[in-house]
């Protein structure tokens, strides 16, 4: 053998780094490798050679045969990425385009209001307590200290179902009655729900929601009260808003008081939407009504308790800056989907 | 309860305060202020004589007058139609600025004028516009408005809560602002000079019904003269909201807004022989002072004569005994009548006044017999005349301080506080509720006036709202209850809402009543209606039997705004009628509506399904939500849904609800133009039985095992009438063996090459094993006995 034949055959390296797609690839791999191919033929060669040659010379075929592999599959695999390239870039989607129409809804944003309250006293342990909207005159009025004779009963105009004893609930402190009623303390519940009066403009809807609080246990305190509303309005509209209880009447809690809250627009110093007081009334409170107790044979001597009252729609309404309630009721998908 | 803050001023001196400080004061202490009426004090505005008025030259309403202050005459010219020679009027002179009008020279039509007569609403006193504020004729000329119409004040517009009746008069208000300012209070005295005509001698009074009229007193006031009453008095009349009509009229109007005592005048000659106070005749009529004839009955209490009836008791006088113009002989009437026969009467006749606003609240009875005294006295001092010895009528009730006995400690523990017993006395005391310490007891003697003190809670809030509320601290109850997990109603009415959210659906909320004509074409059974005496219009004036009324209006709403794809729902309560004096049936429903295309307009290519499938894949989405399975029946006789496209839908079951398109007659009723789908499913019956099924079984709830092996699958086209459904196909292949674990249908076709009337309906057969890996030889025989079955039972063939 002589030095040519292996130089020829050691020119595969170029060819192979020339080849640009498999199938010339393949045609380097067959003219060096195949059967006939210029490195296989080399074997022949061998055989013709002196024992002490031969060594050597096999030594030199089996480099080059490794050579060849790893070059080789060097080389396929560089056209082979190449290829995989050219094929990704050719797949391509607008990623901007709308997508499957998985589109989200909204709720309600009374209802969004009325959970997130509901969340806020489930975490301080109140359960949810609920009751008829259709509800008698005992557990709306005469129960809650409210005589028919009492002008109390003009401060919430009433829708009637039966003159005498059937209402639509005109607000949730029946709930309240009832729980008292099949419950002895220690109680903490809060009852949301849907209320109705008769009265309808843009700060007043016929139907609205209420969620009501009452605890009844031995030893609970106005102190109680008080703390228990700053930190439901903290969770609500934020640390930043004073809370100021305002002496008022409600023929069920005795001291009784308006709950004032730094106005949510202002954040206390005065503008219109709180007519330049700096507060908002939020809620009605007060210590349940010893009257109260007896109704429910709670006994007013062992137990006190707190209850408060405050209208949804109203929180809803401060909160999300809205002027007029009715839009509530109007179900307007531009109203809607903005929540 | 309106107040001046003039008036207020002269039984408390309160003028180191500005109104802003007083108005707050009182309502930290419960008294609200909601309004304030700012009087403002006028210059260059003063009293002055219209000495000519002569028609105007350019305009038929004008006149051109001439007036003079005393010093000076000025020519005016003045719209007002009641202006006239000869009166004392209120005259706003060059630079006068009364509110937003400057007054300045002018011409008005050629002819020139310097000033302007004014009427009250142009001085700021009331809304009165329809002519000039004409002044007594004893006004001195040229002298400042300011000291004679009551300009210059603040009016106060106080809430008094319903159990505080004593904060309706000026004393009340007073005698609140002495405890919280803690003043002296500086009250009127009540001294009446008699003559010596004895008043038994002219009138007798006869209580018949002592129990609604425990107090009934007449006093005669004789030789009065009826005119105008002074112009302070009126001034206070009108800042109370009080229109002044005659000198007798405006000092019984003057005594309820200063005390509160709520009075009447006759005049004697319309009273036949004496007073009785006695119940009503049924259908007797009376025409009261409003001018409208009222008929009373039975239950009503009247003032009456021996023939007719002369009042209604505490609300209003009558007409006919009423004062006249040349009336000389007075009969006062103070009295106190009973609260609910008062409210019934008002409420029964559709009438209020101030004086049934007041007893239906309770007035201060210990002060009434006083009253009778320094108004006879006031009238004879206003009106002329002499007030006559004695009064008619008696006092039934024993007038008494009640005792309420509280404990210092106990009041403590109520607010969390830990005031001093001292300091609690001192602030009872500043309220008039005298009370002496004994031990721990408070023992306070309450004033006739505060008859909302009864109870410990009482006396803790009156040291409480005095001491301030703002004094009390913040605490968190300590409770040892137990905290339930929350209610399967909230959570699972939660879980449906954010669901549905989830799917795309908007959620909407409706008033509970909607209009009768609009329910009934939904529920033609009137009996179900829950109905309100006393809507707010026809059109809410029925408890709602379903939701999906209500989403189908707000459906049309939205596609009227341009909407081309609506999807809502609603989760509320319905009402079911038990009758109307009982209470209703109240049940959770949730509803579901689709009108127009399914999703807002897309470039995606999206499978035109009716939009039933849609519908019913979010139903069974949120069902699913509970491990509930819904099923589906056919439901061909629901006058308001499609009888081809309409389903009722059964949860374990029991009925629970239907899903469909609207019926074409009923999208014809309500002018719809578009697809209508709607759903709606008692929610309370699937939180029941969810809550069984998963909460209440909790403890016995297994696994199912499942088999190791391979599951191997079989499709079978087979050909089937049109109306066979595809439930009761895949039931039969269900049925045929264990092994079979799922069959869903992949595909339906109808059309060509399919024979009309048939449709091609291809199913996937699952095949599970238990124990092995199955093999064809397994399955065949199964595959031959489904086939036989399916046409045995829906004679079905393979296509």
């Amino acid at each position: 053998m002589n030095n040519d034949e292996l130089k020829k055959a050691s020119e595969f390296e170029e060819e192979i780094e020339k080849s640009s797609s498999l199938d010339e690839l393949n045609n380097v791999r067959i003219k060096y490798m195949g059967k006939k191919g210029i490195i296989s033929l080399l074997n022949k060669v061998l055989g013709t050679m002196s024992p002490e040659e031969r060594p050597k010379m096999g030594e030199a075929i089996q480099s080059l045969r490794n050579n060849f592999e790893t070059r080789f599959n060097e080389k396929a695999n560089t056209i082979k990425k190449a290829l995989k390239d050219a094929a990704l870039s050719q797949e391509y989607i607008d990623v901007t385009l709308s997508p499957y129409p998985f589109t989200k809804g909204s709720l309600h944003p009374v209802k969004k209001i009325y959970d997130e309250i509901v969340d806020v006293f489930t975490a301080a342990g109140y359960s949810v307590a609920q009751g008829p909207e259709i509800e008698d005159d005992f557990h709306n009025f005469e129960a809650l200290n409210l005589p028919k004779t009492h002008p109390a009963r003009d401060m919430q105009d009433t829708f009637y179902i039966d003159e005498n004893n059937i209402v639509l609930r005109t607000h949730t402190s029946p709930v309240q009655v009832r729980v008292m009623e099949s419950q002895k303390p220690p109680i903490k519940i809060i009852a949301p729900g849907t209320v109705y009066r008769c009265d309808y403009d843009q700060t007043h809807s016929p139907m609205f929601h209420q969620i009501e609080g009452l605890v009844v246990d031995k030893g609970i305190t106005m102190a109680d009260l008080k703390g228990t509303l700053k930190l439901f309005i903290s969770r609500i509209f934020g640390d930043d808003l004073d809370v100021r209880l305002r002496p008022s009447f409600f023929p069920f809690t005795e001291p009784s008081a308006e709950v004032d809250m730094g106005c949510v627009h202002c954040r206390g110093k005065g503008c219109r939407m709180c007519k330049g007081t700096g507060w908002i009334e939020i809620a009605g409170c007060g210590m349940v009504n010893p009257a109260v107790f007896k109704h429910v044979g709670i006994d007013p001597e062992v137990y006190s308790g707190f209850a408060f009252g405050m209208g949804i729609e109203r929180i809803a309404l401060l909160k999300y800056g809205i002027d007029d309630i009715r839009l509530f009721y109007e179900n307007s998908l531009k109203f809607l989907k903005q929540f | 309860m309106n107040v001046s803050i003039n008036w207020l001023k002269e039984y408390i001196d309160l003028n180191d305060k500005s109104v802003k400080e007083i108005a707050d004061g009182l309502t930290l202490a419960g008294l609200e202020a909601e309004g304030f009426h700012e009087i403002a004090a006028l210059s260059n505005v003063v009293t002055a004589k219209v000495i000519n008025k002569e028609k105007h030259p350019n305009a038929d309403k004008l006149s051109v007058c001439k007036v003079t202050d005393g010093t000076e005459e000025y020519q005016v010219v003045c719209g007002a139609p009641n202006v006239a020679a000869g009166q004392i009027v209120p005259f706003a002179k060059i630079g006068a600025v009364l509110g937003d009008i400057k007054i300045k020279e002018a011409k008005l039509r050629g002819v020139e004028s310097f000033g302007m007569i004014c009427s009250e609403r142009e001085l700021g006193l009331t809304d009165e516009h329809n002519g000039i504020m004409v002044l007594p004729e004893d006004t001195p000329l040229g002298a400042d408005i300011n000291g004679i119409v009551g300009t210059g004040d603040t009016i106060v517009e106080f809430n008094a809560t319903p159990n505080r009746p004593d904060w309706l008069s000026v004393i009340g208000v007073a005698r609140e602002a002495a405890a919280v300012f803690k003043r002296p209070l500086k009250l009127p005295e009540c001294k009446v000079i008699e003559n010596n005509e004895n008043v038994s001698d002219f009138i007798k009074v006869d209580i018949e019904e002592k129990a609604k009229c425990p107090i009934y007193f007449a006093r005669i006031i004789k030789g009065v003269k009826i005119a105008p009453s002074p112009l302070w008095m009126q001034a206070k009349l009108r800042a109370a909201g009080v229109r002044p009509i005659n000198n007798i009229v405006d000092v019984t109007n003057y005594v309820l807004m200063e005390w509160g005592q709520p009075l009447h005048a006759f005049d004697i000659r319309n009273i036949d022989k004496g007073i009785i106070v006695r119940n009503a005749f049924d259908n007797e009529k009376i025409t009261a002072l409003d001018g409208k004839e009222y008929t009373l009955n039975n239950d009503m209490l009247v003032i009456a004569d021996i023939s007719k009836p002369l009042a209604i008791a505490g609300v209003m006088g009558g007409e006919y005994t009423s004062v006249m113009s040349d009336t000389d002989t007075v009969v006062l009437e103070c009295a106190y009548f009973e609260p609910a026969t008062v409210r019934k009467t008002s409420k029964k006749l559709g009438l209020s006044s101030d004086s049934s606003y007041r007893y239906e609240r309770g007035i201060d009875y210990g002060a009434t017999e006083k009253l009778a005294d320094y108004a006879a006295s006031l009238i004879a001092e206003i009106c002329g005349g002499t007030v006559l010895k004695g009064k008619a009528g008696s006092n039934n009730l024993k007038i008494e301080e009640r005792k309420v006995t509280s404990s210092c400690s106990r009041i403590n523990k109520l607010l969390g506080s830990d005031y001093k017993i001292e300091d609690m006395k001192n602030i009872l005391d500043s309220l008039l509720i005298k009370t002496e310490i004994d031990g721990d007891n408070l023992i306070s003697s309450i004033p006739t006036f505060r008859n909302d003190i009864a109870l410990e809670c009482d006396i803790a809030e009156e040291v409480a709202r005095i001491m301030g509320y703002d004094k009390i601290g913040y605490t968190m109850p300590h409770m040892d209850n137990e905290i339930d997990i929350q209610s399967p109603k909230v959570r699972y009415s939660r879980t449906a809402r954010n669901t549905l959210e989830n799917l795309g659906y908007n959620e909407v909320l409706n008033f509970s009543f909607l209009g009768a004509d609009y329910l009934s074409i939904f529920d033609t059974n009137e009996e179900h209606f829950v109905k309100l005496l006393n809507p707010i219009s026809q059109d809410m004036a029925w408890m709602r039997t379903y939701i999906f009324p209500s989403i189908i209006k707000n459906m049309q709403t939205n596609k009227n705004m341009g909407y081309s794809s609506i999807k809502l729902f609603e989760l509320s309560s319905i009402y079911i009628s038990n009758g109307k004096s009982n209470l209703a049936t109240e049940k959770l429903h949730l509803s579901l509506g689709v009108m127009g295309s399914y999703y807002d307009d897309t470039w995606i290519n999206l499978p035109k399904l009716d939009t039933f499938y849609y519908l019913k894949g979010a139903l069974d989405n949120v069902i699913g939500k509970f491990d509930m399975v819904a099923e589906y029946k056919r439901l061909e006789d629901c006058h308001f849904l499609h009888p081809g496209k309409s389903a009722s839908i059964h949860i374990n079951g029991k009925y629970a609800g239907f899903i469909g398109a609207l019926h074409p007659d009923i999208l014809e009723k309500l002018d719809i133009k578009n697809n209508c789908y709607i759903a709606e499913i008692d929610f309370s019956l699937l939180i029941d039985e969810a809550y069984n099924k998963n909460e209440a079984a909790k403890s016995t709830m297994r696994y199912t095992k499942f088999s190791r092996f391979p599951s191997i699958q079989r499709d079978l086209a087979l050909i089937v009438k049109s109306r066979v459904n595809a439930a009761d196909l895949i039931n039969t292949v269900k049925s045929i063996s264990p092994i079979i674990t799922d069959t869903i249908v992949f595909d339906v076709f109808e059309g060509k090459p399919i024979s009309f009337g048939y449709k091609s309906i291809a199913v996937r057969i699952t095949f599970t094993d238990m124990e092995k890996t199955l093999r064809d030889d397994d399955i065949n025989p199964i595959i031959d006995n489904i086939l036989r079955a399916l046409e045995k039972e829906h004679g079905a063939v393979l296509r």
